[in-house]
This record gives C-alpha cells, structure tokens and sequence, in this order.
C-alpha cells in the first residue's frame, strides 16, 4: 500500500515535470517535423540531411518536400547555407535530372522547402538519385542518396513532351489535388528541358484545359479556366469544373498565345488531345 | 356475426368473381358544383370518383377504373403518359410545376426528377370521393399556382352509417389487368374506421396493330385507413393514412423504369363548428414521403447502366375558417409546408478498372412555403361576386453540399439559400337571368420555380432529347389571366361556352445553351430554365347536353387549345382540337353507355420540343352495367369494350408517340355486404 502511494506520488511529479518542461520547451524540443512523413536521411559525417514529405512515399510527378540538416552529435537542426540538391535519373543507358525548385526557408526554424518533379518511377534497376550540398561554418559538404519513386496512385499527373518548337517540357499537377465534383482550383508547373541536366521554369505560356469523360461518350464540363501563371504563387493556375464522378481526361493545349507548342482540340473526330493528364475521382 | 357465419363462403365466391370479373368504366359525371348556398366554385369542377354505398348510386360507381381515367373525364384536364401507369396531369395545358395538387389540402410532391410519379399515381379510386379541378387563379386556396389546382378528397365512412364490407374485382383482357379490392368500414355515433385495400397487376398491353408494347406492365397495392372521433357535439378529430406501394412498373416511352415507387401520406385534422368568429373551423397537420426508385435493370441494350432514386419529404398545416353574414361568405386560410427534395444519379461504369459516375441531381433542396389566403363570397341580386387572395413566402435552401458544389459549376454565385415573395388574386362573377348564365373572372399570380427548373442537374428529357440544368436565378412565373363562360339552360336542354385565356410573364422553359456539352448518351443538346415573355394560353370548349327522354341523354364537347411562345412558334403538348360524345341509358333495368371521342390532327406542334403531326384519330366506347341481387346482398356487375374497333393511334400527349392500348375487354364486380 504504501508503495502504491510512493509510486502515484512519483507519478504525479513525474506528470508536473513534464509539463512544466514542455511549457519552457527548452531541455527537449519537440521534433517540429512531426507532422510530416520521413521519406530518407542522408549520412554526411557528424551531419544527417533529413527529407520529410506531405505524403509517406514520393510518387511521381510533383512532391512537396522539407529538408534539414541535423547535426547528429546534439541531435539538433541546425542552419546551414549553401544549401542545393540535385536529383538524377539513372537509367540503364543514360542519366537525367528533374525539374526542382529552388530551396527556401520554410516556416519552420532551420527547415528548408522546395518540390521535386519525377518524371518516372524507380525500379529495381533504375534509381533516382537525390545530391545535396551544403555548407557548415565554412565547411562545405555534399552527400546523395538513392531514392525509391512509386507511380503516382491516380493517373498521370505529370507528362513530359516534345514541343512544337523543338524544346522538351515536363508539365506536373500541383498536390495535394483532391478533385471534387465542383469547380477545383487546379495549380501546374512547367518546366522546360535545357540539357538533360537543366531544367529551367516557363512563365510565358497558356496550359488550355478541356476536360472529357471518355466512359460517357466524351462528355465535357462548362466554365474551366485556362491555366496562367501567377508569379506570386510560382506556379500556373487554373480552374478545373467536374461534374461528376469517375474518370476524367484533362486535354492540354499548351499555346503560346498564338502558336500551339503540344496539344489539339478536342473536336467529333478528335476525341483526345495528343497531351493531356487524367484524374479520377 | 352475420358477416362471420358467412365468411368461408364469402371468400369462396370472392375467388368466383376474380377468377372471371372485369373493370367498371363508367364515365364519372362531372358537375359543376352549383349549389343554392352562397359558396358557388365558379367554373370548377368536381369528379365524383367513389362508389362505396355502390347500392346507391351505381352509375358512379366505378372503383376499378385507375384514377388518371377519371381525371380525364373533366374537358380541362389532359394526360402525358409515358406508359401505361403514373400518367401527369396536365390542367389549362400546365403540368404539375405550375399546378397545386393535393390530396385533402395536403401538399405532396413527387420524388422522381423525370415527372415519372405525378402525385395523383400515389392514391386509388377505392378510398377517394371526389376530384376537386378549380382552373387558374381558382385554385389559390391550395397554393401558388397559375394553371389551377386538383384537390383529391378521401372518402371516409363519417358517423352513424353502419357497419359495411365490399368486394370489387375486375379484369381487362387487353393488358390482362387483374384488380382486387376490399372495403369495410365500422361506424358508430361517436367513431368511425374505414379501411381499404386494393391491388392491380396489369402485363403489357397490345396497341391497334396486335403488337405488344413492352414495358407497359406494372403492380400496384393501395393501402388506407381512415379515423374519426367526435370529441364533442361540435368538434371532432379525424386522421386518414395511405400506403402505397407501386412495384415493376414499366415506362415504354423512357429509357428506363421504376422498380419501386412508394408513399405514405398521412394527416390529422381538428375541425368544429365554430371558433372564436369562425364558423367550419379546420386544422391541419400532416406528414407524407415517398421513395421512388428508376432503373433500367429490365432493359437489355443501354449506353450505360444507371439507377436514380429520389426522395421527397413534405410535413405541412393549415387553418381555416369561415366568417359568414347575410350577404358575405368569407373564408380565411394560413397554410404551410416544408418540402426536403433529394436525388441522385448513379452510372455504372462499363469499365471495371474506372470508378462509377456519381451526381446529385436535386441537391437535397428544402422548400418552405407559408401563405395567408382570403376569399370572400358576396351574394348580390342576380350576381354572385367572388373577391379572392393569396400572398406567402417560399424559400428555398440548398443543403447537400456535393449538390451544391456541383451546381456551382454553372453559377458560381449560387447562394445557400434565397427568399420569394408571391401572390395570387382573382375576381370572379357569375349571374343569372332566367334560363342564362354568364360568369367572367380576371386574375393575376405568380409561382416560385419548382425544384427541377432551380436546381436540378443534368436531367435527361427524352421526349426533346435533352439534358436539363436547373437555373437558381430564374425570376417568378406569373400569369395574367382571364376566363369567362355563357350558359344557357332549360330542364332537359343545356347548351354552354367557357373560355380561359393566360397571358404569361417569365414563363419558364428549357432554352438550349450551344455552349454547354450533353451528358446523357444521344441526347441532342443542353438545356437551361430561363424566363421567357409574351407566352399565351387560350382553351375553349363548347358543351352541349340533352335529355332526350327520362331514361336517355346525350351529352358531349369540343375543346380547342392553343398555346404560344413569343415568335408564334407553339409550345410543347397543347391539345389538338378534340371532341367526346356521350350517348348515356339509365334505368332500373341497367345502364348502358356509348361513348365516341378523338381528337382533330395535331397541326400547332413544336419540332424543337421533340413533337410532331400527331394524326387524327376516333374511338368508340361501350359499356353496360347492371345492379344485381346475391344473397339479399348487391352485387354490380359491369362490362364493356374499349376502342371497340382496334384503332391504332397516339395522341399529342403520348411520350414520344407510343402507341395506345387497342381493343379492350373488360369486366368488374362489386358485391356489398351491409
């Protein structure tokens, strides 16, 4: 009995302690990146670069991602300058890389956000390889690591292309999109391929969207917006009218305003653009 | 006791009569509610329907014929038919949108968004006593109505008259309709129960060229119970219920049938004779739903397959009372109802790998509509004054957020809710000089857009084969109206003329969008409710009856409708010219009518709108009927032929032109115990 006591009055304090620490949130912070998905570490000496994402697994075609450097000494994120990453495609005859935004400081300390694009999935022979590079008081560091892409769950949210104008582009539907039977507000990136190892964005162009039932003989919504780009947001917006459930084919018509750089209209005898992305829902 | 003893008898000879009986097709009367009281109902109408005291009054006494068939005895009222069940009143050449119909005041309105369950299939003749038809502004009493207003009266056995079981059983050869139903009813001083049920099981029909229309069949099972108990000398509190239950019933003009259609409806009333300065006190409360599930599980070639159930929910009341002196019989109403529409639209994908299609088609709409009602009789010398009106408020509120949503793609703005304002008011006068009569009536009302032309989404029509998008900003109907009639009559010789003519503002009607691409498989283009100007309607009718001597009489019309849109173009489902002609024998010995009716070709039709030239066409009709003894009980016997000379044919208001049920053997019985 008396044990039982001794062990509650422990407990309580026990309870007492932790709280208050909580409340000065100083010996043991909380991991701030909790509420995302660790995707993979990378091992840079006494440094641990730490992905995290939105969702558990990177699929292909937009991801949002958070990165930090961990220093594994004091088990603390810590903030670093230079900070870069670089991923590549290693395919059984040639290498290339994916469209990747910059890196900026996201709301979390010593955190740092941007989105990979995948063109393609991984597989048990070609792997995607992720480089990132940073600098410590001076110390300059690289590390990489293969990353394992699965098919993006839904259709296909990324295409990439060759244009009219002889220029290869990678276009991807921003995430999260969780369609509705509405009118959604629909984001996209593009991309266009420099080399195989540069991607640079394209802000110039139309992304016309002409969404289609195949399964209800072709069916077609009202009131769908053309996709501009905001450069506030950085990406091109749109709105995307369902009007009801199951599949749907968006049709592209990527313009430059006067000339047609991948895509057709959708007419009796052209019932599919030659570009287009799917959702279902 | 006596009915107990006889039981397995009664029972016995109950399967004797199904086993060989026949449908009662009597030709309802229909008079026009004249009465020495100063409450004349100038220019309506009222179907008698019941026969339960059959011993009584056998020439009405038809319990067998389905109640659409009454209906269409009143010269005002058409039927769209989209096969052989749930025909859709059309009143003045306006269908339910624009109509009030109720059963005992009570407001109901149906669950399906293709006008497959009008109201009236949701009630049998077996428990209903009349069909009140008030045309235009004359039917505000039920509501905000501009084409007029069908109330259904429930028959119930009332105090004091005994205790009475019948049997009625009838048979058509054509559709092999199989019809069986039973009555009772126990009345006391102080209470009274009536109960009735009733069941019909017809196959498809055969038109005039021998062939079998498929998805002609359907079964039906009626179910009522009516209550009365007098609290006092003066008050007494009645309830009434029906079930319905409609179950395999094919649409040959549609793509798809209904595998169940079902209603409750039931009420409570209080009335008395007087409260506080109100004399015929009555106060209402009632609740009715009905389910009403479309498939096209029984049809082999589809585009695709597809169920679309809907629900309809309406709880309502309503007051009234009378304030009555010498001269002046006012009436005054408060009424009420809340309406919760739902339905949606399931299409099965036709591959495995996709997911099926979804959508809300009424986004589960809740209509509130509250009304104060005034109608006040003024007995003049030779002239009787009719002074009515209506002013309410109906507000309609989306509350299923996918519907919602989904309607949003068209009007972005699309708010939660929204609040009209409406009216409804009339003068009528009637007067009488000798041998002639003359009644005139101006009046003017609006009426709120129904569910479907507000909010409904992507609704096939398959008769202009189109889709159909509701329009939630769509302005008030309303209608000018003007309706006069002459009379003149002698004691066997009654010669008339009634005209109404209805001059329409914001008239509503599907306009097709070029720009907006169809859903449905086939369909032609989409349409949207938009508001239109300058429509008219104008019907006449000229009515002519002779008693040739006691026993015969000869009675019959000719009817003219015309109906147009602003550039003269027609609008869709207005009457040819049509004529009836009745040729009636009566007397204790039997009844025997002739009946010859057809309508002129239809030359005013609307391609846009899915019609053609519908041809002309003349029926004739017989039947004979006798009131026999069994048992010292009466039994009534009846029978008689339909389109006697097979006459193949389609009239303006059949869906899509299926062809009409061709020659037509019937018989039907009915044997009362008292």
């Amino acid at each position: 009995m008396k044990n039982t006591i001794t062990f509650i009055q422990i407990f309580l304090l026990t309870l007492i302690f932790t709280s208050c620490s909580k409340d000065d949130d100083t010996s043991m912070p909380a991991d701030p990146l909790a509420a995302y998905h660790r995707i993979t570490s990378l091992e840079a000496g006494r440094y641990e670069v730490a992905i995290y994402g939105t969702d558990e697994a990177l699929y292909t075609g937009y991801n949002e991602l958070m990165i930090g450097v961990r220093d594994t000494e004091t088990d603390e994120l810590i903030e670093v300058s230079d900070l870069n990453w670089k991923p590549v495609m290693h395919m059984n005859a040639m290498m290339h890389s994916a469209p990747a935004s910059p890196l900026s400081p996201s709301a979390i300390e010593a955190v740092s956000t941007g989105y990979l694009i995948f063109q393609m999935p991984s597989n048990s022979e070609e792997y995607w390889e992720l480089k990132v590079d940073f600098t410590v008081a001076g110390t300059a560091y690289s590390v990489s690591g293969s990353l394992m892409v699965a098919s993006s769950e839904r259709y296909a949210e990324v295409v990439s292309f060759m244009g009219n104008d002889e220029n290869r582009y990678v276009l991807a539907l921003k995430r999260p999109f969780e369609p509705e039977v509405a009118t959604n507000d629909i984001g996209a990136y593009l991309y266009k391929m420099e080399d195989m190892m540069t991607f640079s964005p394209v802000t110039d162009l139309v992304i016309g969207i002409d969404p289609r039932m195949p399964g209800m003989g072709n069916h077609s919504s009202p009131n769908n917006e053309d996709l501009l780009y905001d450069s506030i947001a950085g990406f091109y917006k749109g709105k995307l009218s369902l009007t009801m459930t199951g599949y749907w084919v968006v049709n592209l018509l990527i313009t430059d305003g006067v000339n047609v750089i991948k895509g057709e209209e959708i007419t009796e005898d052209n019932l599919q653009s030659n570009l287009y992305l799917e959702v279902e829902l | 006791m006596y009915i107990r003893k006889q039981l397995p008898g009664y029972i016995g000879l109950l399967w004797i009569l199904f086993s060989f009986s026949g449908i009662v097709h009597l030709h309802a009367q229909i008079k026009e509610t004249e009465t020495d009281s100063i409450v004349p109902m100038i220019l309506d109408e009222v179907v008698l329907i019941s026969g339960k005291r059959g011993d009584e009054e056998p020439a009405v006494a038809k319990p067998l014929g389905m109640l659409d068939e009454y209906l269409l005895q009143s010269d005002k009222v058409s039927m769209i038919r989209r096969g052989a069940y749930a025909w859709e009143p059309m009143l003045n050449d306006m269908t339910s949108e624009r109509l009030a119909i109720s059963i005992d005041g009570m407001r109901i309105f149906a669950a399906c968004t293709d006008k497959m369950d009008p109201v009236t299939s949701y009630v049998e003749v077996a428990n209903l006593k009349t069909a009140s038809i008030h045309s235009g502004q004359g039917g505000a009493l039920y509501g905000n109505a501009l084409g007029g207003a069908i109330d259904l009266a429930t028959e119930n056995a009332g105090f004091n008259s005994g205790q009475e079981l019948s049997l009625t059983s009838g048979y058509e050869f054509n559709n092999r309709s199989r019809i069986l139903g039973a009555s009772g009813k126990f009345s006391k001083r102080k209470f009274y129960i009536d109960s009735d049920i009733f069941y019909r099981h017809a196959d498809n029909y055969t038109d005039g060229k021998g062939e079998t229309i498929d998805f002609t069949q359907y079964s039906k099972l009626n179910f009522s119970v009516n209550t009365g108990v007098k609290l006092t000398e003066n008050s007494l509190l009645k309830t009434s219920m029906i079930y319905d239950r409609a179950t395999d019933v094919g649409y040959a003009a549609l793509p798809m049938d209904v595998s169940l259609a079902e209603a409750l409806i039931s009420g409570l009333t209080y009335s008395r004779s007087e409260f506080w300065k109100l004399n015929d006190f009555e106060a209402k409360l009632y609740f009715n739903t009905i389910t009403h599930i479309m498939d096209d599980s029984n049809r082999e070639d589809v585009a695709i397959r597809m169920d679309m159930p809907g629900k309809s929910t309406t709880t309502g009341a309503y007051a009234q009372g009378h304030v009555r002196n010498q001269q002046h019989d006012l009436l005054i109403k408060w009424d009420a109802f809340y309406n919760r529409s739902f339905a949606e639209m399931t299409m099965f994908s036709n591959n495995s790998e996709q997911p099926d299609m979804y959508m809300v088609t009424w986004p589960d709409v809740h209509t509130f509509n509250q009304g104060l009602y005034a109608e006040d009789h003024l007995d003049l010398r030779n002239m009787q004054l009719m002074v009515s009106a209506r002013a309410g408020m109906q507000s309609f509120s989306v509350k299923d957020d996918f519907g919602r949503k989904s309607l949003q793609i068209f009007y972005p703005e699309l708010e939660k809710e929204q609040l009209r304002f409406l009216m409804n008011t009339r003068l009528a006068l009637k007067r009488t000089v000798g041998s002639w009569r003359w009644n005139f009536g101006v009046g003017y009302g609006n009426r709120a857009p129904s569910v479907s032309e507000g909010f409904g989404f992507y609704l096939f029509n398959s008769f202009d084969n189109h889709d159909y998008i509701g329009n939630p900003n769509l302005k008030n109907e309303s209608a000018l109206e003007i309706s006069g009639g002459w009379r003149f009559q002698r004691t066997n010789f009654m010669v008339g003329l009634t005209a109404n003519y209805f001059y329409m503002f914001n008239y509503i009607l599907g306009i097709t969008d070029p720009d907006l691409d169809v859903m449905t498989f086939g369909a032609e283009g989409v349409r949207v409710y938009q508001n239109i100007n300058n429509v008219q309607l104008f019907n006449t009718t000229v009515n002519l009856e002779y008693q040739i001597f006691k026993d015969i009489r000869v009675s019959g019309n000719i009817a003219w409708h015309s109906g147009t849109i602003a550039k003269g173009e027609s609008l869709p489902f207005i009457s040819p010219l049509t004529y009836v002609c009745r040729f009636h024998y009566d007397n204790r010995f039997a009844d025997v009518s002739i009946d010859f009716q057809g309508a002129a070709p239809q030359v005013n039709y609307n391609g846009d709108f899915g019609e053609d030239r519908t041809p002309s066409y003349s029926l004739l009709s017989l039947s004979i009927g006798k009131q026999l003894s069994l048992f010292d009980q009466p039994v009534y016997v009846k029978g008689g032929v339909e389109n006697v000379f097979d006459e193949s044919y389609t009239t303006f208001s059949d869906w899509n032109n299926i062809p009409r049920m061709g020659r037509n053997v019937f018989f039907s019985l009915k044997y009362t115990i008292n």
